[in-house]
């Protein structure tokens, strides 16, 4: 009797091992070496934001991202970038809220050749 | 020597336009790829008379071409590139006999943008392009009766206008990198009355009026 009692719970241990160490495995990790997510690109867009990156680097850090992520989906581990895409569709947007100079006077001459063009179709059909 | 000066010349106007639009990349590099479908209306009456006089039957007043650009980001809040309309893959502009009327135009393009209610922005763009026409039947076929051999052949006439279009326009920011948009514009162009073939003259007159209205919906990819 003795012995069957040590070994349900020799058994109810193991269990509640495994248990826990199977919830260990889907609670992110932040000390794990992912290798692409550490790539100085990444590590870049991450400190210095996306529209900090040059041209010749935007391939190397879309294909570095998506490596990225899968890598983290293989080692359950939580590699957030959207809030790094959030940022720059507000700087963008920060950036563009006004015109100025060019910008003014291309829009000032498109919008008085359109309301020439316009208005004289206007009048030309009522003639 | 003349060949020698004539190739430097065309270098350094190639170096120069590059020197221009594409200095600043390495400070505001944005670029952006737009893809397209707009609607156009053309009066095509004399050539429709041509049409008629050669028993074809008339070609419609609509086009509707593929758009795609190009864009980088030169100053705040403008940018420029390389435009082209075409209906040179899909040609809707069709005639008797298996002929088609496929329109291509090209250049280069300033747009100036400002957003707004963070996700929206509007547009003013204007470009001055080149465009070209052609009619032609691509289904013929020719024959050798020395060879015994059939062979498929293309018969083609060629106008060509310089146009200008400018729009107004309202682009939506679905996600950072991908934009829909939609725009009102208007064309100012028009093609003359002399055809052009390859080889010989053409017998085939009559223009065709593009100077109408011109509407565009599009998608944008863009960094």
């Amino acid at each position: 009797m003795k012995a069957f009692l040590f070994v349900a719970l020799l058994w109810a241990g193991l269990s509640a091992q495994e248990a826990a160490a199977e919830t260990e495995e889907t609670v992110p990790e932040e000390g794990t070496f992912l290798v692409s997510c550490q790539h100085p690109v990444m590590e870049k867009a991450r400190q210095e934001g996306l529209t900090a990156l040059k041209l010749k680097e935007i391939p190397l850090f879309l294909a570095m991202s998506v490596r990225c992520k899968l890598q983290a989906r293989q080692e359950g581990v939580d590699a957030p970038m959207g809030q790094l895409f959030k940022d720059k569709q507000s700087t963008r947007h920060e950036e563009a809220k006004n015109f100025s100079g060019l910008g003014s006077c291309c829009a000032t001459v498109t919008g008085i050749i359109l309301l020439y063009a316009y208005l004289g179709l206007i009048f030309d059909t009522w003639k | 020597m003349k060949v020698l000066l004539e190739k430097n010349r065309i270098f350094a106007i190639i170096t120069l336009v590059m020197v221009i639009f594409f200095s600043p990349l390495p400070a505001q590099y944005k670029v952006g790829y737009r893809i397209g479908l707009g609607i156009g209306f053309t009066k095509p009456d004399k050539f429709n008379d041509s049409l008629a006089e050669q028993e074809m039957s008339k070609i419609g007043s609509a086009w509707f071409p593929l758009n795609y650009d190009l864009s980088v980001n030169i100053y705040p809040s403008l940018r420029v590139g390389y435009k082209k309309l075409s209906t040179r893959l899909i040609t809707y502009n069709r005639s008797s006999g298996d002929y088609i009327l496929p329109i291509v135009y090209r250049g280069i393009m300033a747009e100036s943008y400002f957003t707004f209610w963070k996700r929206f922005e509007a547009n003013f763009g204007f470009s001055p392009m080149y465009g070209k026409a052609v009619f032609m039947n691509k289904k013929l076929t020719a024959s050798d009766e020395t060879l015994g051999v059939e062979s498929s052949t293309t018969a083609e006439i060629t106008n060509s206008a310089f146009g200008f279009y400018s729009w107004v326009g309202m682009r939506m920011y679905l996600l950072s990198f991908v934009s829909v948009e939609g725009s009102v514009g208007y064309m100012y162009s028009k093609f003359g009355d002399k055809w052009k073939a390859k080889k010989g003259s053409s017998n085939f007159s009559g223009g065709i009026n593009m100077t109408k209205p011109f509407l565009r919906v599009a998608a944008v990819v863009g960094w």
